[in-house]
């Protein structure tokens, strides 16, 4: 079974531009989408394997990116998951408070393509942290 | 020793008689009252004797005076009141004689009144009290004075504050109505800010979304365009690039009212210092010289004055003079309000005045003010780069330091930026 990433992510030229950037650099990993908090979720619950790591956008209707981040870090089944959170916010209290709540990373999203690309393969590819 | 002669005896009889029916005369004259004055001779000239017309004087004004003015028993009956009090009362004189003054005190000053005037029957009180007149409340001030031991009453001169306390009150509704404006005023400067914020955070996103499929275009289709269609995305790119340097200026400018900022006694030397090393490549690749001298400590909010530093350099940098090489000195005097060349009232004050100057191309005094208004350039963007925010930024932040920022200027012969920065905030 391809290994599976999930992406939580209202924003669809993000989710677009995403998966095709992944799909050009891992094209083994498998990217299921979510396109808001909720959903998310419910993916997340009923996904096996689990993926192996989530890219979360923060301000979603319905559950926010905060809210899925403290769910998903609280849940025993999910806690392990590495979580990227993925952003316009370049807010340093945002970004504070996120690593703080256990994401793995902030990334504030760019209009630079080649440096999107570098920041999704370096997660990518980036060693499980024990 | 010579005896006077009877004769001489006689006359003097005579005359001490007359003396004494003057006398006689002039004392029934005053028992009746048909006397104001009288002089008497003496070798210093002649004094004036009064008794009627002092009384008499005393007497108008107490009735013509505006307070009211009251003699009470110790049982409080009124004996005498003047015109202001019979008239504040609303009553004739004959109503007002013979009452007792605690009818005309209002039942929530009765205790307070009471009180004073115990204390006045001992020597002297003041207070502040209420009539009740009608059904109408009058705020009164009463002074109330002992006539003993000449006279077993109490004296009251009772001044009617009704005027005192409208205007009183008049200004607190002037005050709490600026107070509101005011408040009013700091949520709308508050809420601008935070729709320029978020406005331009927002702007922000589609823009972020034409430039990412941009890219994507020409990686994945480049190869393909025609030269003119290479062009148009070309300025498409370049458009969407200027928008972004636009919108991320704003984005810098909305943040200066809302971010929290904290005044911290700054050796401005160390700043300036840090500032041009920060520059330094900018510095080396124009050529530019930048001297500074002495500069002072000041209280201010380091990132924004470096920011101030920063914006000022590089606008000296950028609008150098072909054939010079960018020559800048910053230098330091302390000032007077006074002679500062900044309008609009001020508190008279001690400033230190910072001066940039350069010699690159100046510009004409006429828009020494429009240079630090937002988006305001004086030359053409092909020409000069820029966004046209770093000045009003500048200006921004020096308003938030009590400070000021004035620029001088002559066409070709450079630019010189005062910064004044209050002596003591």
């Amino acid at each position: 079974m391809r290994t599976r990433i999930l992406l939580i992510d209202d924003d669809l030229d993000d989710q677009l531009i995403f998966r095709e950037i992944v799909e050009e650099i891992a094209p083994e990993i498998e990217c299921v989408d979510a396109y808001n908090g909720l959903e998310g979720l419910n993916l997340l619950a009923g996904m096996d394997p689990a993926p192996t790591m989530i890219f979360l956008d923060l301000n979603m209707p319905f559950i926010s990116g905060w809210e899925c981040l403290e769910r998903i870090r609280k849940d025993q089944r999910t806690s392990h998951i590495p979580v990227v959170i993925m952003t316009t916010s370049d807010n340093q209290v945002d970004k504070k408070r996120a690593l703080e709540l256990g994401a793995r990373a902030f990334v504030t999203k760019t209009a630079d393509l080649a440096s999107l690309r570098l920041t999704i393969r370096k997660m990518l590819t980036a060693p499980p942290i024990s | 020793m010579q005896h006077p002669s009877v004769n001489t005896l006689l006359a003097e009889i005579e005359e001490l008689k007359a003396k004494l029916s003057e006398a006689d005369q002039l004392i029934q004259a005053i028992k009746d009252g048909e006397v104001d004055a009288f002089a008497i001779g003496s070798e210093a000239g002649p004094e004036i004797y009064t008794l009627q017309t002092g009384d008499y004087a005393y007497r108008i004004l107490i009735e013509e005076i505006g307070e009211g003015a009251l003699n009470v028993t110790e049982d409080g009956l009124i004996v005498y009141t003047n015109k202001a009090f019979h008239g504040l009362v609303g009553l004739p004189y004959e109503k007002v004689i013979g009452t007792n003054v605690s009818q005309y005190i209002h039942p929530d000053s009765a205790l307070h009144f009471k009180e004073l005037f115990a204390e006045a029957l001992r020597g002297k009180s003041r207070g502040e009290i209420e009539l009740a007149v009608d059904g109408a409340v009058i705020p009164v001030f009463i002074s109330l004075t002992s006539l003993q031991p000449n006279l077993a009453t109490v004296g009251i001169i009772v001044t009617d504050q009704s005027e005192k306390k409208r205007n009183e009150s008049t200004i607190l509704n002037y005050q709490n109505s600026l107070e509101e404006k005011n408040m009013a005023l700091l949520r709308t400067n508050e809420e601008l800010a935070s729709f320029a914020y978020v406005a331009s955070h927002d702007l922000q996103e589609p823009l972020r979304k034409i430039q990412i499929f941009s890219t994507r275009i020409l990686e994945k289709a480049g190869d393909s365009f025609a030269p003119d269609v290479a062009d148009y995305f070309r300025r498409i790119t370049e458009g969407a690039k200027k928008m972004q340097r636009l919108i991320q200026a704003l984005l810098q400018y909305s943040r200066l009212t809302i971010s929290d900022v904290r005044f911290v006694p700054t050796d401005l030397n160390a700043l300036v210092q840090e500032v041009r090393n920060s520059l330094a490549e900018t510095i080396e690749e124009n050529k530019a010289t930048v001297v500074i001298s002495a500069l002072p400590e000041v209280a201010v909010v380091p990132h924004q004055m470096s920011q101030v530093f920063s914006n000022i350099l590089l606008n000296s940098i950028k609008y150098k003079r072909v054939g010079a090489d960018p020559f800048i000195t910053i230098s330091t005097q302390l000032v007077d309000s006074g002679s500062m060349p900044v309008s609009g009232p001020h508190k008279p004050q001690r400033f230190w005045q910072i001066s940039v100057a350069d010699n690159g191309i100046g510009f004409d005094p006429a828009y020494s003010e429009r240079i630090f208004e937002v988006f305001q350039r004086l030359h053409a963007a092909s020409e000069y780069q820029g966004t046209g925010i770093g000045l009003a930024i500048c200006r921004k932040i020096m308003q938030a330091h009590h400070g000021h920022i004035t620029a001088q200027g002559k066409p070709g012969e450079g630019s010189v930026f005062n910064i004044y920065l209050p002596l003591n905030l």
